[in-house]
């Protein structure tokens, strides 16, 4: 374990090192903030509220909505696709399968060094930012500590689906383009944008049974205590359910990956 | 072509980075600049179809000035002429008179056939479709060219890579050639081969060659004149054969005796400059415009009987060295 | 001249499409799908957006559609030809390789982008067509010769506003070391302000993006004289005309500061 801690902190480091870009990155993230909070702002009349299926949502839930999907956005994604294409590119895969670590553990590893990094430099600063700025609603301590377990269960989600994915390099090289289909379909059935309030009906069906919605829709209802009781243990354990599913897909997939190991160069 | 140097100096300001974050917020406001002659008060004249060696240590400034009468650097002060033209001020026109080799950095696209590289350069250099070909033929003549011109150059190996850099830089059959170690890393065949492509380009075409290596055999074999410099400014400058009597004047002696070794104090005290004994036999050297081999010998044939000797005139890369080392010296002493 | 620069650019071409024909038809196929996927996903979320509501501030569905158009229509336009040279400057500076830029006989902004092609910008341009063609026909406009002119001229202002915008912030790499986030946040993060109608948004903003950074010029004062369109923002309505203007302004600013980077990268050789 304590090898896996040691990379976590390499990775840490590495991305403190250009602290400028930081800056710029947290700048490039409130204008993404202000260009949602607008939006919302222009749609949603700030004293009636909108009235939906699941009932009235007010301007200042969507506010929170938008912040709390930027934070969830900073914990979860990575950039693991792009990295495992690197490796197998340049030849590094070959080095990587020596050592005595398992492969998923290392870009564990380094993917939570990088979101401690993120945590720290961007989603700390981008929510206070923006809560002083457009404010933010407060949650019950309960709400607050499910959407935290929820949060995490979601990242394991994200974590391993961005896994399958980086393992496609392994037969195409070039994987960036499923990581990036991928990236665009979960923005749009997690509800990070737009929530599933206002999808159709269509649509909204879809993103039930689709994983994504868990990684950011049902964490931020539950904040908003838009849901209760009977429903978040559902969704929790349609997580764990997702969890367990994932797990057993990536075992198959990744025996796989290796018996076809194409190590490019060299 | 000829290139006229006079007074070039270049010196370049690089900023002075501060620690932490504090030091890189005031780096934006205010920078502190270290500055650093590169090419310190050099002059030469280059006449058409001379082939010049441009020698010196690393970091003495060879590629600043290569870059300088390419048109890539603009000089601090001094001036250039390449054939009547200010490179860095008359670039485009220059380009057209120069063909330019750095030996670690591709001129050619990396994903297409070396033959669609010359095709772009063809086009690019609006060269005729009649020169192109007759090009293409003395190309093929003299370094062979057909066996990897339909090759993308992603696939060539560093030899055949450089043989096409070669042709691609002489494509438009430039007036003068800057070569910047052209062959570096290259195995001794194609070494072979891409001097034999210098040489004969610049007898044939009389193409002005100006090239900085570090392999000796590469001055040895083309240039008839060398210019040496050190901590950019000019050290020597003249044919080889004055650079030889000038810092190659030690001659070494092997000498084997049959009964065990001579001692070397006494030789030291005879005039020679050191004495270097390894098994049976001792290396003696010394200069060559002093002393002489049979001193030596007749001296040494009073006490010994000698078995064995041989006399080693200093080749290029001894001369070389040794000069850098003199060179370093005299800067020491100069310090102090 | 200019003839011998069009052959050499079709040499480039051929040269480019040999390549990718011989060895990533898969990628190419690839790149066609992710980038038609992009811009239909990017619509679906303003569909989605629009789907309980009325509009944004006085904008239907198919007027933000068009603004969003015009704006991505422009940029990958402009993108096929600029945005790798652009991208790539700043590795080429750092390592030296720019030199190679230096000693051809060609202008060395023509000769990066001669000797690139994004096919994945052309798909977006392709596609663009399409959308655009759509929503003349949802919006009933009349394709007239006088508005298809103010169209073409508009499209050809919001090409050099892109161009010049990615080549100033390319051009920071002759400065700057590290200036990849800085390119990323002028090139991404500020054009998408644009997608929406800019009122949507504080007095600070709307004043950035019509004088600093000029995307207001790209879509919104464009799409308004296109659409006839009378709305809430800050400036006077002559500005619906700034486009090509403003398109000739920015770009000659640019390649003056481009020239500015070229002489001191010959002057420090970094």
């Amino acid at each position: 374990m304590r090898i896996y801690a040691e990379l976590a902190k390499t990775a840490f480091q590495s991305h403190i090192t250009f602290r400028v870009n930081t800056l710029i990155q947290l700048f490039g993230r409130l204008i993404a903030v202000l260009i949602q909070v607008s939006i919302w702002s222009a749609l949603i009349s700030a004293d009636r509220g909108m009235t939906t299926l699941e009932g009235v949502v007010t301007l200042q839930e969507m506010i929170t909505y938008t912040l709390l999907s930027t934070a969830i956005t900073l914990i979860v994604t990575n950039n693991m696709i792009g990295q495992v294409e690197q490796k197998i590119h340049k030849g590094e895969i070959a080095t990587d399968l020596i050592k005595p670590i398992s492969f998923s553990g290392l870009l564990i590893s380094e993917s939570v060094g990088i979101s401690f990094q993120r945590i720290i430099f961007e989603l700390v600063p981008v929510v206070l930012i923006s809560s002083l700025l457009f404010g933010i609603q407060s949650a019950s301590v309960v709400h607050l500590l499910l959407f935290l377990v929820m949060v995490i269960n979601g990242t394991a989600i994200y974590f391993l689906i961005s896994y399958l994915f980086a393992l496609t390099a392994f037969w195409y090289i070039v994987s960036w383009h499923f990581g990036a289909l991928f990236y665009m379909i979960m923005m749009v059935f997690s509800g990070s944008l737009v929530p599933v309030w206002f999808f159709p009906n269509a649509l909204s069906t879809v993103a039930e049974w689709l994983p994504f919605r868990l990684i950011f829709y049902s964490p931020i209802s539950v904040y908003l205590g838009k849901v209760n009781g009977m429903e978040i243990i559902w969704m929790i354990v349609q997580q764990l359910i997702w969890i367990a599913i994932l797990l057993l897909v990536q075992k198959w997939i990744w025996s796989r990956a290796t018996t076809k190991l194409v190590v490019q160069g060299g | 072509m000829g290139i006229q140097v006079e007074n070039l100096v270049k010196t370049f300001r690089r900023p002075r980075h501060r620690e932490g974050i504090l030091g890189a917020l005031s780096d934006l406001v205010y920078r502190e600049y270290d500055e650093k002659k590169a090419v310190d008060n050099i002059s030469f004249k280059i006449e058409p179809g001379e082939v010049v060696g441009y020698l010196g240590p690393n970091g003495a400034g060879k590629s600043t000035t290569i870059k300088m009468l390419a048109g890539i650097l603009t000089p601090t002060s001094g001036s250039i002429r390449v054939g009547g033209l200010i490179p860095h001020t008359q670039r485009i026109e220059n380009t057209k008179r120069i063909g330019v080799l750095f030996g670690q950095r591709s001129q050619l696209w990396w994903e297409i056939p070396v033959s669609e590289s010359f095709q772009l350069l063809k086009y690019m250099y609006k060269i005729s479709e009649a020169d192109f070909r007759k090009r293409l033929g003395v190309f093929e003549e003299l370094i062979s060219l057909s066996d990897i011109y339909h090759l993308p150059v992603r696939i060539l190996s560093l030899g055949q890579r450089m043989r096409a850099e070669m042709c691609a830089a002489l494509l438009h059959q430039p007036d003068v050639l800057y070569l910047d170690e052209p062959t570096i890393g290259l195995d001794a065949v194609v070494k072979e081969n891409i001097r034999n492509f210098i040489k004969q380009t610049n007898q044939e075409t009389g193409t002005t060659v100006v090239l900085t290596t570090h392999d000796m055999p590469d001055i040895e074999k083309l240039c008839s004149r060398v210019i040496v410099i050190d901590r950019g400014r000019v050290m020597f400058d003249g044919n080889l054969e004055m650079l030889k009597h000038r810092f190659g004047s030690q001659n070494k002696l092997i000498v084997e005796v049959e009964d065990g070794l001579p001692d070397p104090q006494r030789l030291l005290l005879n005039g020679a400059d050191e004495v270097i004994q390894e098994g049976r036999s001792s290396i003696i050297t010394y200069d060559r415009n002093r002393r002489n081999s049979a001193g030596f010998l007749s001296d040494l044939a009073q006490l010994h009987k000698i078995i064995d000797f041989s006399v080693n005139e200093p080749d290029i890369e001894e001369i070389i060295r040794r000069m850098y080392k003199s060179l370093n010296q005299s800067d020491v002493e100069s310090r102090n | 001249m200019a003839w011998h620069l069009v052959k050499l650019y079709s040499r480039f071409i051929i040269a480019y499409i040999k390549t990718i024909t011989a060895y990533k038809p898969l990628f190419v196929i690839m790149d066609v799908v992710i980038n038609v996927a992009f811009t239909l996903i990017q619509l679906t979320v303003v569909w989605l957006l629009l789907y309980r509501f009325e509009g944004i501030s006085s904008w239907s569905f198919y007027e933000i559609v068009l603004l969003y158009n015009l704006n991505i229509f422009s940029y990958s336009l402009s993108a096929m030809f600029i945005w790798n040279p652009m991208k790539d400057l700043q590795m080429m500076v750092r390592d030296g390789s720019f030199d190679s830029m230096l000693i051809k006989p060609i202008n060395p902004l023509l000769h990066m982008i001669f000797k690139q092609f994004s096919h994945g910008h052309l798909i977006t341009v392709i596609f663009g067509v399409v959308i655009f063609f759509k929503c003349f026909n949802a919006l009933h406009i009349e394709m007239t010769w006088e508005w298809s002119i103010w169209l073409a001229v508009n499209i050809l202002g919001a090409v050099l506003i892109h161009s010049a915008i990615m080549i100033l912030a390319g051009s920071i790499s002759f400065w700057a070391v590290k200036s990849d986030s800085l390119f990323q946040m002028v090139i991404y993060d500020f054009r998408t302000l644009t997608n929406y109608p800019i009122q949507i948004y504080g007095r600070g903003v709307q004043l950035l993006l019509a004088f600093v950074i000029p995307y207001a010029f790209v879509n919104y004062f464009p799409a308004r004289l296109l659409l006839d369109k009378e709305d809430s923002s800050i400036f006077p309505n002559l500005f619906i005309y700034g486009t090509p203007l403003v398109g000739m302004i920015s770009m000659g600013l640019a390649y003056a500061v481009w020239r500015r980077g070229i002489r001191r990268y010959e002057s420090s050789g970094s």
